[in-house]
């Protein structure tokens, strides 16, 4: 069996004023922006200030199904080391259909770590939900 | 018998009139329980000390993602990451003009190792109050007091943290 990683390359940017990252790998980015999609922020209950010029399509997979969404930027991709990691409150670890791995402290804020599968369920059902 | 005096009279208007603040059920011999008073908006609010484990000065507040509106987002204390509630919106919300005595507060309360922090508008303790009296209805607030001419709901954290990480079921 091999050892976990200690560290791992993954995508930040931005719902709104809310700064969040991915896992890297399977994540493509895409320069433009496209006005028909969704936007993270919406898809999370973030609220913003309205969006503005500096924003980016990514492209996550999950069991063949992709997601497209606008965010905001700046994107970067970095290593996250396992010791940024903030363990999650006892409190918070059975708390429903939240889209958040965990946070990571990235210098002095605090990064959610989305979870993809949970991302893309909660798009297609808002999909669903819309063509009902 | 004498006739009392006008000024007897008076004095007698004057007593009356500082006894009728006195809350009749206190008395010096009731428990009493230490608390760290809270106001969230129009409401004050008190936490047993026992279930306070720090009161930090509120700072930015990193979102939940599709959280309820109650969770406003986390925190991060001495390394340890803190879901934060604001009680108004939780419990029910009530305007106030009240002026503030000390900048905005996080209360961390504590249970075990479950933690809730929760976001007021001023803060001050501990204090000792009488144990509140009258059971409510909802189990995360143990009871009523009166203190400084104020209602004070006296919260349950255990019940509390329960309810609002429940209601983080989205």
């Amino acid at each position: 069996m091999s050892a976990a990683p200690t560290e791992l390359p993954v995508l930040f940017f931005f719902a709104g004023s809310l700064a969040v990252a991915v896992a890297a790998r399977g994540v493509d980015v895409l320069a433009q922006s496209e006005r028909e999609l969704p936007h993270l922020a919406e898809l999370l209950g973030v609220e913003t200030d309205g969006y503005g010029d500096n924003e980016r399509t990514v492209q996550m997979t999950h069991q063949g199904t992709s997601l497209r969404l606008r965010v905001d930027g700046p994107v970067r991709i970095q290593q996250l080391d396992v010791t940024q990691i903030v363990q999650a409150p006892a409190a918070m670890k059975h708390a429903g259909n939240i889209p958040v791995l965990g946070y990571a402290q990235h210098f002095r804020q605090l990064v959610a770590l989305l979870d993809i599968p949970r991302l893309v369920e909660m798009a297609q059902r808002i999909t669903t939900t819309k063509q009902k | 018998m004498k006739k009392p005096s006008a000024n007897d009279e008076l004095a007698a208007l004057v007593a009356a009139q500082n006894s009728a603040g006195d809350d009749p059920t206190s008395d010096t011999d009731s428990p009493k329980v230490n608390v760290v008073a809270l106001r969230a908006g129009g409401r004050w609010y008190a936490v047993p000390v026992q279930w306070v484990r720090e009161v930090v000065t509120k700072d930015y507040i990193t979102r939940i993602p599709s959280a309820p509106k109650h969770l406003l987002g986390v925190i991060l204390v001495h390394g340890r990451l803190v879901p934060v509630v604001s009680l108004a919106d939780l419990i029910g919300k009530t305007e106030t003009k009240e002026a503030a005595g000390t900048l905005p507060r996080v209360v961390i309360a504590a249970v075990g190792d479950r933690e809730l922090g929760i976001v007021a508008d001023e803060a001050h303790g501990p204090i000792e109050m009488d144990a509140p009296r009258g059971l409510s209805q909802e189990d995360h607030i143990e009871g009523e007091v009166t203190w400084s001419e104020r209602l004070v709901c006296v919260l349950n954290a255990d019940h509390l943290i329960t309810r609002a990480m429940e209601h983080g079921r989205v």
